[in-house]
């Protein structure tokens, strides 16, 4: 029983890594209408420079505090230059130019820091077990699953209760009508993609002490995070969120009962919504 | 990428068989087909490395079928390997335990491959576009780990080794092959391949079906308001796809005596930079594609360890550059465009000499 509770734990735990590629992703198809095959790329970059600036300053916190920032500079600078000669072009080139892009940064990350890899310690702060009545389970695994949570309500109240969100639902609903209402779209879709950026470069830093950074772990969740959004349902903010929990804790009760099979269950479940629900669990169309 | 200059005109009534060969002997089709066997003879006596001109040949083959989704239908499968991993299971796999006839392993190979392709693709089309992508990309993952994990069956991650090379069975004739010692006889069966795979796919392309399949991916809406059904168009083009790619995994398969398991990232990716690289709009961009590449990489993987990082970066630059690809940029730049303005010029000349309705 004891150990049942811990997978589900570790389940959320890692569902909520996946929940936070799979919104940023989520919102910058919504609002661009291009999906970023990078999302993975810019997840492990976060983590190096994090496991980087681990290393400089002998901290964790400086680089869940400095990674944001600096992911959400770059995501601006990647969406002027790269994405943005690509806006008047089929909704192919975006796609094809992120995954080239993709394949640059990873290309990249080994050159400099090598292939195989490196162990990333949690914060000392947090290197204890957290009792929990009947059972114990590690600090660091609860702050992550507590973290994203608050990151997730934050980004909801950004969604809905402010006016940058409300511009941001509406380019979602419909792009050409809000640029008839005056509303400088192109400022936003920097804004939108930096931030889907900056989410996926969080992810990275937390997800860092967990699996340790390699320069091929943005390939193996990116595709899982795909799984997440296309069940959650494309665009839906908490079709992903329940989608990206309910597939870590699947995968998490697999591989505590049948390991073999732990890596498939997210794509069985995909074309079991696909066959019986297109729009996916929470999607309007 | 709508009207291309220089294309024949569709004819009015449905054209048969014949008028199609009529239309590959007579149209830019034909130009094609001689660039491919240029290129062929210039594998054979240029490429000093053998068994890298039977891999151009190979590759090309899985390109060519990638364009048929990717450039023609205009949807992106980001899951190709999994039809070419497949085939290299199913042909070495017959091979080891079941036949000791080439034709029998490629064919069955095309045939298993085919209806993974048929089966596949009939989830991943429920969705358009991105969907699409991430469908396949899915697909290609769970083959994977598939794989992965059928030890027994597929020998995992060290691979299927020790596959037998089968005799070379001709009418009136049999040919002992030894891909590594004497490619010879391995690359004018490849060679042989990819210009009837290279044809079939031309003709395909400029069939009604081909057609249809084209106006899909300028507007999916009007082709399903003109009444066509478009899903079982691109099915049957994900299907045909993915029957050529099993195809060329079988053929790699033999040629190499292993198929060894890569994650999709080294070679779906691959086959979609050939593609797009190559030029999306012809068949032979994507053979140019193949032989760009693995050039690229042959040449320069001896001086620069971190080769994929060139072919990374040529690639973006590419799209954002010259979307059309290498053959785009032979095409238009010198020739076309001005092909283009005469051809404009000449056509508004006409159409100020005729009456008005």
């Amino acid at each position: 029983m004891h150990l049942i509770v811990n997978q589900v734990f570790t389940g959320v735990v890692s569902g909520a890594v996946l929940v936070l590629l799979a919104l940023g992703l989520n919102l910058i198809f919504g609002f661009m209408e291009i999906i970023n095959f990078s999302h993975g790329a810019f997840f492990m970059l976060g983590a190096y420079v994090g496991f980087y600036l681990l290393t400089a300053f002998g901290s964790f916190w400086w680089g869940l505090a400095l990674v944001p920032p600096l992911l959400l500079l770059l995501g601006a600078a990647v969406e002027r230059t790269l994405i943005k000669p690509l806006y008047r072009r089929s909704a192919v080139d975006p796609l094809l130019l992120t995954f080239g892009l993709t394949y640059i940064v990873t290309q990249l990350v080994e050159m400099v820091a090598g292939k195989q890899g490196e162990t990333v310690n949690a914060p000392s702060q947090l290197n204890f077990q957290l009792p929990l009545g009947f059972t114990s389970y590690p600090a660091y695994l609860t702050f992550v699953a507590v973290l994203a949570a608050l990151i997730v309500l934050g980004l909801w109240l950004l969604l809905e209760r402010t006016s940058l969100g409300l511009i941001i639902r509406a380019g979602i609903r419909d792009s050409t009508m809000i640029q008839i209402l005056g509303v400088d779209f192109d400022r936003f879709r920097v804004l939108v993609f930096a931030l889907g950026i900056a989410l996926a470069g969080v992810a990275g830093v937390l997800d860092s002490p967990v699996t340790g950074v390699y320069p091929e772990m943005g390939n193996d969740i990116l595709i899982t995070a795909f799984v997440v959004v296309v069940v959650g349902g494309m665009g839906s903010f908490w079709g992903a969120v329940l989608s990206g929990l309910v597939i870590g804790v699947l995968v998490s009760l697999t591989t505590l009962f049948a390991s073999v099979y732990a890596s498939i269950v997210p794509f069985v479940l995909m074309i079991l919504v696909m066959t019986f629900r297109p729009r996916g669990l929470l999607g309007t169309t | 990428m709508s009207a291309i200059p220089g294309r024949p005109p569709l004819p009015a009534e449905r054209p048969g068989p014949l008028q199609l060969l009529e239309l590959l002997w007579r149209g830019r089709a034909w130009n094609q087909l001689a660039l491919l066997l240029l290129v062929i003879v210039g594998l054979f006596f240029l490429v000093p490395d053998p068994s890298l001109a039977v891999e151009v040949l190979i590759y090309s083959l899985w390109a060519i079928s990638l364009n048929l989704l990717l450039g023609y239908g205009g949807l992106v499968s980001f899951g190709h390997a999994l039809y070419w991993g497949f085939g290299g299971y199913a042909a070495g796999l017959a091979l080891l335990h079941f036949t000791h006839s080439l034709w029998v392993a490629l064919g069955a190979s095309m045939v298993l491959c085919g209806l993974l392709a048929l089966s596949s693709g009939a989830v991943c089309l429920r969705r358009r576009d991105v969907y699409f992508s991430m469908l396949t990309l899915a697909f290609a993952q769970l083959g994977y780990f598939i794989a992965f994990e059928a030890r027994p069956l597929t020998g995992g991650d060290d691979g299927l080794g020790n596959i037998p090379t089968p005799p070379l069975d001709l009418p009136g004739l049999s040919l002992e092959m030894h891909p590594i010692r004497d490619p010879l006889p391995y690359f004018l069966l490849c060679a042989g391949i990819l210009v009837l795979a290279f044809a079939f796919a031309l003709l395909y392309t400029e069939s009604p079906l081909g057609r249809v399949l084209q106006a899909i991916r300028e507007s999916e809406e009007r082709a399903r308001g003109c009444g066509y059904n478009t899903r079982l168009v691109q099915l049957v083009t994900f299907t045909l796809s993915g029957l050529l790619a099993g195809l060329a995994g079988g053929l790699d398969a033999i040629f190499n005596g292993l198929e060894g398991l890569q994650p999709y990232w080294s070679l779906s990716g691959l086959v979609v930079i050939m593609v797009i690289l190559g030029g999306r709009s012809t068949l032979f961009g994507s053979v140019l594609g193949a032989l760009v590449v693995l050039l690229l990489e042959h040449y320069l993987s001896i001086a620069f360890g971190d080769w994929p990082l060139i072919v990374g970066a040529v690639f973006v630059v590419c799209v954002l550059v010259f979307p059309q690809g290498l053959w785009g940029l032979v095409r238009l730049e010198p020739l076309g465009s001005w092909g283009a303005v005469a051809w404009t010029r000449r056509l508004r000349a006409r159409t100020a000499r005729e009456p008005g309705p």
